[in-house]
Parts: structure tokens; C-alpha cells; sequence
């Protein structure tokens, strides 16, 4: 089946979406929606999916409360951290006319900038000294105002931010430390922690993909030109439409260690991602290789694999619209990825670990090394 | 015992037979106990006792040598026989099933309740004429589809045709704090828990690096909705971990558990511990005494366990005398469980134990 026209159309039947089909509508479905549809209008002529982007970003104007934060959805306020997501379609919609109702992004950027996560002291010999790697002391963002910072509302809020040009904004630059400082000492990442009461941790797709989607350019920041745009954004371009890992900054220990935990990313990232990868995982972890440079050559297929599966379960616009974002983004990509380092499926080498981490590394060796294109889509 | 068919949500005693928080028929108040600074230790130490002595029995059922492949339909409806669930009442009943997907990897499936137990599980009370759903909210992957995919309990669902209602993202609605030891006015829960007539908890039995030890209680976790809480549930962690295991609990509509005692993991649990074999399934309509009774079983006091302190004689009983064994005897059953030697887990045990770092 052409699943990218069925499930399109599907979705903008859809809108404003929840999580499953039929649900009640909630902002990050409806975000994640509209931004797919952006995506997939980009370079059509004339716009398919005008009508049902407008009908989302007024609802999504319509669920802001007066703080400027948007929460889960009608019936809840709180907590805010979808307020991320309602941003990034405004920043990504800007060539299309105001909808009906407009979201205030100002007083939105306002309310995100305001939200801190908590930061725990080491100096007092609390849990945190004894317990945690990471720096509790530096500042992101939490799920819910109140508590620590979290990784994945950390990488949403430097989106948004990024995608409205606030990209050497502190609070985007500290957010930037925050998510270096959560990537585990083998590459990757999960909800936030890195090693507790000694032990590492395990990495998890989604929260990988979407660290390396936040972190494209930064490796070599304060040195290097960082790009400060989103790359959720369909304008966003780097070096004339060609996306390059960072080049190495030789005279930086911090430049050289940043590059090594995202190599160490990529090459876990790659290692994992294959036919029976689940959708959202799969659509994080493919963004976060393409803001970085990567497509896998059977990318596609595995997307509609995975299509494949919502279609015959639950149908869920929600993740529905993440596959169909990340396979309009990938369309502007050229495969990365050298013919002989990856089989279909990618998990043939599931039981062992080792062979596949050891693949993973020589993938990304192999891309920084040549930065060439090596063959269409499949 | 029969579980009384509620007209409204609200936490139950089922080993008083009211449906009411045991608290709330307790003339002794906690607070007016510990008014004087100087008698703290000495008020809570009676406090203690007497709660414990006027706390009702529940029944615990243990079955040994049980494994995934085995007869684990009959082994679970045995359980729920013989520590007194009302079959009858279950007919045409929605009873939701909360197993243990935290952090799911094929690496390590010692971390998350086996899809046999689950499966099994379902069988006992469908056969019995209730509405099974399975529900969870994994504490740490926004991606569910994933942690079904990677725990094997999705394809063991989808086998069977048993629904899932994933507890991260759906509507929810609030319930006020029956339990009332921690700051929060009440919980947001997902429908598929408001909504059940009849929550079992089923956990994988674990040690774990915070709260002592996983079972029954802190697997309700679980069905605390990401989308409002966070991934991980920081919220709760910011109102005391046993604080709000006992809160969650005692705020619950009716709970009952089947504990996955099979392969079981010590160590640094809930994720990064390692397995250990005791090829035991528990069974409890009362989750407080079936969670001290797994403690018993670990080698662990569970005095020493926080949540189960606070739970003691509330919810249920924590003393030897007030547990009715059903099945196996505790006794011949432990068999200590390695845990991290860490300050706030030396309370765990009577004597230097197996503490490994």
C-alpha cells in the first residue's frame, strides 16, 4: 500500500488527535500531527493539507491557557511541558496565513523560559551526592513544574526554542550542558539518569533519537558555528542543504569529548533501529539520525513496516504522525548509510551486543570519515 | 471473603469486611499520639504495636515450584480460592490487570512480570465471567509499544485476544487521597483504573535500590499516568517514595495481587539487578500482607520496609500472627536475596546479611 498517502490522509481526517484513534484530542498528537502534515506539504504544489494544519493550530491556540503554556490537553491545564510542541508547529508553519485563532507564541516562549527544573544540592549529602552521576546542580526542564529536569522535556524545550531563534538563548545553552551531561558514558541515553548507586544504565531509542535531534551542531559549541535553528523545522538548513557531522575541533578537550558521546550515540542508535523497531521509537531514532547527517538505506522500509503494524492494531494517529514526520524529513536526505554495513532487518545480530555495537561504531566512522552520498532510496 | 461491589471508588479493608480505611475506624490518631517531641519514639513504638494488634488477618497463598511453562491457570485460580475471592461476584465484573513493564529489554526479562503469569492470569478471571483488560503505565519509556514489544507480553496479548489500555495516556480522573501521609490532595488515575471493578496487581518480586523491595504495592505505581506525572513519575518521588506507594494504595479502588515470584531478581533492583530463581507464585487479596510476606520470603524484615510500616494495620496486616498462610508455609520458602549495601537498606535485615556493592 502507498502508506504515506493513506495514513496522510487518514491523519487529516483525524484532526485535532489523541494518542489512540477515537480518543479525546490532546496537544501533542494534534502538534505531532500538524508538523507531519507541514512536513509533507513542503514541497507539494499545490498544499494538500492546509485546512486540517489551520483546524490543529487553532485548536492548539484554543487549548493555551493564559499563562502561555498549553496543558495535555482541554480538560487538563497542567502540567505544561506540551506548551514545547504547540510552539515548534508555530515556528514550522510560518508560510502559511495566521490561523483562525492564534497561538500567543511570546507569551508561550515566556512561560517556557520561566520553567526550571529543580536542581538538587550535592553540598548537603542528600541522595543526590550518593546516588546519581549526573549534575543535579545545572538547569533543564521537568515534566512537571516543580520537580528535577528531565531529558526528553530538556531536548523538546531547546526545539522550540531553537526553532524560534532563541538558540544562544542561557537558558538553551545550559539545556544544551544538561543533555551532554545525561548522555551514558557507552553512548545513548534514557529518561534522564545516567548512573545510579554505581551502576550504568541502559540507553533507550526514543529518548535517543530525540537527544541527537536537539543536539544537531552542538558538538563543537562555544567553538564552532552552531546551527541555531530546529531541525523540526522545514527551513532548517546547514552548509547549502548538505547536513555534516560537526568537524573536529583539535584544540578542544570538551569539543573532542562532546563528539565522542555522540559518535558513541549514533553508533548505539544505528545498532538498535531496524524492521521491528516500534513507531515511535523508530521516528525518534531516524529524525535524531538525520538531524545528524544519517539516513539508513532500508529507513523506508522499516517505516512502512512499522505502518504497517499501526494500521492492522490500533491505528493511532499519534503514531501515525510521528512515522509519516520522520519519513518526510528522511525523503530530504540522502541514504548515508555504505551498502555492506546493513542488513534489511538490522537485527539478525539482536543476540549479540557486542557484534552489533561494534557494527554501530563502524558505520559512524565510516560516515565522518567520507560524508558521501552512496545510493538513493532503496 | 467476598469483595464488596462499591458505588464509588475509595480504598477498602477487605480483611474487615468494610469499605472504609481501616484508619478511618480507628479511634487512635496518629498525630495526637506524636504531639509530644520527647515521647516520639516511645508513642510510635506503642502506636505500632497496637495498630498491629487490632489489625484483622488476611490470607496469603504460596505456591512452589512453579514455572512459566507449567499449570499456572490452576496454580492462580487455586490462589484466589483459597485466600477467599467471591467467584460469583466476578461474573460480568471489569477487572484490570496491572503487571510490572517498567523498563522493558529482551536483555533482561527477569525485570518485568512474565506474559505467562499475565496470560494466566486472564484466563482465571475470564473463566470466572469478568471483563479482563491489561493496563500499565511503564514508569520510564513513553514508547508502550515498545515496552510490550520487548517484554513479549504485546504478541502474548494479541495471541490470547486480550485488550491493553495504556494507563501513560489515557483520560484521567481524580481521586482524593484516602491514604493521606503524603502532601497530595489526590491522584490523577487513568480510566481503565476508575473504571475497574477489581485491580490485580501483578508484579515481578524484586529488590529495589529505594524502597527496600517491589511487589503488590509499589507495582500501583504503575498506574499513575506519565502524561500527568512525568517518565519518570518524579512527582511521587518529590512526595516520598513510601509515602506514595502507601497513598496510591490506599486510594485505589479494590486491589488484589498475584505476585510473580518465579524468576525474581536481587541486587540492584528494579532494573539493573540480577535474576534469582524461586519458582514461587503468591497470591493475596490483601497486597499489604502479601508484601510482607515476599519480604519474609526474601530474607528481609518487613518492618524495615518503609511503605510497609506506614501500611501496617492500615491496610492491611505486616505481622506474622495476622497473615493466615494458604499453600506452602513462608518458612520453608526462604531464601535470602542479595541487596545493596547502602545505609538506607540496612534496616532490611535482622543481621549483616548477603549485601553486595
Amino acid at each position: 500500500m502507498d502508506w504515506i498517502n493513506t495514513s496522510s490522509e487518514f491523519l487529516a481526517q483525524q484532526i485535532p488527535c489523541g494518542y489512540e484513534r477515537d480518543s479525546q484530542p490532546q496537544t501533542e498528537p494534534t502538534a505531532v500531527a500538524a508538523l507531519a502534515l507541514l512536513a509533507l506539504d513542503q514541497s507539494a504544489n499545490p498544499r494538500r493539507f492546509t485546512t486540517p494544519i489551520q483546524s490543529a493550530r487553532a485548536w492548539l491556540a484554543q487549548t493555551q491557557n493564559t499563562d502561555g503554556s498549553l496543558g495535555p490537553n482541554r480538560d487538563h491545564a497542567i502540567p505544561g511541558w506540551p506548551t514545547t510542541w504547540a510552539l515548534i508547529v508555530e515556528a514550522a508553519a510560518t508560510e502559511l496565513p495566521p490561523a483562525p485563532s492564534s497561538l500567543d507564541v511570546g507569551q508561550g516562549l515566556d512561560w517556557l523560559l520561566g520553567t526550571k527544573g529543580m536542581t538538587m544540592p550535592r553540598s548537603q549529602g542528600g541522595h543526590a551526592e550518593l546516588s546519581v552521576l549526573h549534575d543535579v546542580e545545572l538547569v533543564g526542564w521537568p515534566w512537571v513544574t516543580g520537580t528535577h529536569t528531565w531529558l526528553e522535556p530538556t531536548c523538546l524545550a531547546i526545539l522550540a526554542l531553537k526553532a524560534h531563534g532563541l538558540g544562544r538563548h542561557p537558558r538553551v545553552r545550559e539545556g544544551v550542558t544538561v543533555l551532554f551531561d545525561r548522555i551514558l558514558p557507552a553512548g545513548g541515553c534514557n529518561y534522564g539518569n545516567t548512573v545510579v548507586l554505581g551502576q550504568e544504565l541502559r540507553a533507550h531509542v526514543q529518548p535517543t533519537g530525540l537527544l541527537l535531534l536537539a543536539l544537531a551542531h552542538e558538538a563543537d559549541w562555544p567553538l564552532g558555528p552552531s546551527a541555531m535553528g530546529s531541525f523540526l523545522c522545514p527551513g532548517y538548513r546547514c552548509d547549502g542543504g548538505e547536513i555534516k557531522l560537526p568537524a573536529p575541533v583539535a584544540d578542544s578537550a570538551a569539543a573532542y569529548k562532546r563528539q565522542t558521546q555522540l559518535k558513541k550515540s549514533l553508533a548505539w542508535l544505528l545498532s538498535e533501529l531496524g524492521t521491528d523497531s516500534t513507531a515511535a521509537s523508530l521516528s525518534y531514532g531516524l529524525l535524531g539520525l538525520a538531524a545528524q547527517g544519517i539516513r539508513p538505506r532500508y529507513a523506508v522500509d522499516w517505516l512502512e513496516k512499522s505502518a504497517q503494524r499501526v494500521w492492522q492494531g490500533d491505528r493511532s494517529p499519534y503514531r501515525l504522525a510521528l512515522l509519516l514526520y520522520a519519513a518526510a524529513r528522511l525523503r530530504q536526505l540522502p541514504v548515508t548509510i555504505p551498502p555492506t554495513a546493513e542488513s534489511p532487518a538490522n537485527h539478525a545480530a539482536k543476540s549479540n551486543p557486542p557484534e552489533r555495537a561494534a557494527r554501530g561504531l563502524a558505520i559512524v566512522n565510516w560516515h565522518a570519515g567520507k560524508l558521501a552520498t552512496v545510493g538513493g532510496a532503496p | 471473603m467476598t469483595i464488596p461491589d462499591l458505588s464509588k471508588p475509595q480504598a477498602i479493608s477487605p480483611t474487615n469486611g468494610t469499605n472504609a480505611p481501616a484508619s478511618e475506624n480507628n479511634s487512635f490518631d496518629r498525630r495526637t499520639l506524636l504531639m509530644s517531641s520527647g515521647a516520639v519514639l516511645l508513642a510510635g513504638a506503642a502506636y505500632f504495636g497496637v495498630k498491629e494488634y487490632l489489625s484483622p488477618t488476611a490470607r496469603v497463598f504460596i505456591a512452589r515450584g512453579q514455572r512459566y511453562d507449567g499449570p499456572l491457570v490452576q496454580t492462580i485460580a487455586d490462589g484466589l480460592i483459597a485466600t477467599g475471592i467471591d467467584t460469583a461476584w466476578l461474573r460480568g465484573k471489569n477487572v484490570l490487570l496491572k503487571p510490572n513493564l517498567v523498563e522493558p529489554t529482551r536483555r533482561a526479562p527477569h525485570l518485568t512480570t512474565h506474559p505467562s503469569v499475565v496470560v494466566a492470569t486472564a484466563e482465571v478471571f475470564t473463566r470466572w465471567g469478568a471483563v479482563v483488560t491489561v493496563g500499565e503505565a511503564p514508569g520510564h519509556v513513553r514508547d508502550t509499544e515498545m515496552a510490550l514489544a520487548e517484554s513479549q507480553l504485546g504478541p502474548a496479548l494479541a495471541s490470547a485476544k486480550i485488550p491493553f489500555a495504556d494507563l501513560n495516556y489515557q483520560t484521567t480522573a481524580w481521586l482524593p487521597n484516602h491514604g493521606k501521609t503524603c502532601k497530595l490532595d489526590g491522584f490523577h488515575f487513568p480510566q481503565a483504573v476508575v473504571q475497574a471493578d477489581l485491580i490485580v496487581s501483578l508484579p515481578k518480586l524484586k529488590t529495589h535500590h529505594w524502597a527496600g523491595i517491589t511487589a503488590a504495592m509499589k507495582n500501583m505505581y504503575g498506574t499513575i499516568p506519565g502524561i500527568r506525572y512525568g517518565w519518570p513519575k518524579n512527582v511521587l518521588h518529590y512526595n516520598g517514595i513510601p509515602q506514595t506507594v502507601h497513598d496510591i494504595n490506599a486510594s485505589l479502588p479494590n486491589t488484589i495481587t498475584v505476585v510473580d515470584a518465579i524468576t525474581c531478581m536481587e541486587g540492584d533492583g528494579p532494573i539493573m539487578g540480577t535474576p534469582k530463581q524461586l519458582g514461587l507464585i503468591l497470591v493475596g487479596t490483601n497486597p499489604t500482607a502479601v508484601d510482607a510476606t515476599a519480604a519474609r520470603i526474601m530474607g528481609l524484615r518487613p518492618e524495615g520496609v518503609s511503605y510497609l510500616q506506614l501500611a501496617a494495620g492500615k491496610l492491611g496486616p505486616i505481622a506474622q500472627r495476622h497473615i493466615e498462610q494458604r499453600g506452602e508455609s513462608w518458612q520453608e520458602l526462604v531464601s535470602p536475596f542479595e541487596i545493596l549495601d547502602v545505609p538506607h537498606l540496612r534496616s532490611l535485615r535482622d543481621k549483616p546479611g548477603v549485601f553486595v556493592t
